[in-house]
């Protein structure tokens, strides 16, 4: 048979437990517990909604459809800044070892705030103006994004290895961090290559 | 004077009138906004925008609920998108109504969330005084009938170990 002071001690255990059940609900009011992994999210869909069918052969003057969406999940409100930008085979691209964004100049810009968990999805339009084949180089004017005409003036090389004349359509994401009082690249894009093709014309 | 010349300077009065009234008009719409306009409403809207910015993520911190301002802040700053990109393109005219129209959405958003986050401290104090309230009651209530129910129990022990018989151990 146990002893009376191991019945005791089980006692005041059994007190002791309770104690914080009661006191449980006021610590958790005043302590924070830390939260899990602090990350952003972007992606981008075709014309479905989906990860597949995204423009690829694109031809002047016909308008393709992509959705771009952005989640949250920092802990709290953020502040977000997309930007647009158009390039070719040989321009610059983020690195994503290095942490760095494009240094070409954005075309576009989206601005979104999201509370904690939150998701921004935007049907994003585009097609493009004055597409023009001479030889080994195909010259794009304007790109038309959400109906807004923005000039290009994009020239791209013939790549023999893929055959085609590609640019890249690509999203860059950036942070407002209040620190240093301005918006960061957040580390994250998101972008399509498309294969700039001549209208197939019927033979008369 | 006669009723005539009355009459002709009554009327050139009026179209005097008329005329500078159509030449404001026209002059307040057909004003062209410049790059340096463009950029400094622009640069206004952006700091606007911040500063609410900050006061609502102070809000959000505090607990209060943010949704119909981040709401606002959403649509000011699709504004201000709007408004770098049409002055990329040299639309300044356009650039400056956006950044204006930018402006005038989060009017108000500092002040909107000082007030919630207010509401949502002096909430969150009372639910934290009544919580520590209840707390303390529980724990008082748990003393004293831990202290009878120590009495209870010790005297269960002591009852059940008194009716133990001894047990017999055989001898050699």
């Amino acid at each position: 048979m146990m002893s009376i002071g191991d019945l005791k001690l089980v006692y005041v255990a059994s007190v002791v437990v309770l104690s914080l059940i009661i006191v449980a609900p006021t610590l958790m009011m005043v302590v924070t517990l830390p939260g899990g992994e602090r990350f952003s999210e972007l992606w981008l869909l075709g014309q479905n909604r989906m990860a597949e069918d995204y423009p690829f052969n694109v031809k002047a003057n016909e308008t393709y459809t992509v959705y771009l969406g952005l989640g949250n999940h920092m802990g709290g409100l953020e502040n977000y800044l997309v930007y647009v930008k158009f390039r070719n085979q040989t321009e610059s691209s983020p690195d994503s070892m290095n942490g760095t964004s494009s240094v070409l100049e954005p075309l576009s810009e989206y601005r979104v705030f999201l509370g904690d968990s939150e998701v921004w999805e935007k049907e994003i339009t585009f097609s493009f103006e004055g597409i023009a084949f001479d030889g080994n180089v195909c010259k794009i004017s304007n790109l038309v994004l959400d109906g807004l005409v923005l000039n290009v003036d994009k020239v791209a090389a013939w790549d023999s290895a893929t055959n085609g004349f590609y640019c890249q359509l690509f999203f860059e994401l950036w942070l407002y961090n209040a620190a240093p009082s301005g918006f960061q690249y957040h580390n994250r894009f998101v972008g399509i290559w498309l294969n700039m093709t001549i209208p197939f014309q019927n033979p008369k | 004077m006669s009723f005539a010349t009355k009459s002709f300077v009554k009327l050139a009065v009026s179209a005097i009138i008329v005329f500078l009234a159509l030449a404001l008009t026209f002059s307040y719409s057909a004003h062209a906004y410049t790059s340096d306009e463009a950029t400094s409403k622009i640069a206004e809207a952006d700091s606007k925008i911040l500063q609410a910015f900050s006061a609502v993520t102070d809000a959000t911190e505090a607990g209060a609920n943010v949704s119909s301002l981040a709401l606002r802040l959403n649509e000011a700053g699709g504004l201000l998108a709007e408004a770098n990109v049409v002055f990329r393109i040299g639309d300044y005219d356009n650039a400056t109504l956006l950044a204006e129209q930018s402006i005038s959405l989060v009017d108000g958003v500092v002040q909107e969330a000082g007030s919630f986050k207010t509401m949502a401290e002096s909430e969150r104090l009372s639910r934290l005084g009544w919580a520590a309230l209840l707390a303390s009651v529980g724990l008082s209530l748990l003393f004293v009938v831990s202290l009878f129910g120590w009495r209870f129990v010790k005297n269960r022990y002591f009852k059940s170990v008194l009716e133990m018989k001894p047990e017999e151990v055989a001898g050699n």
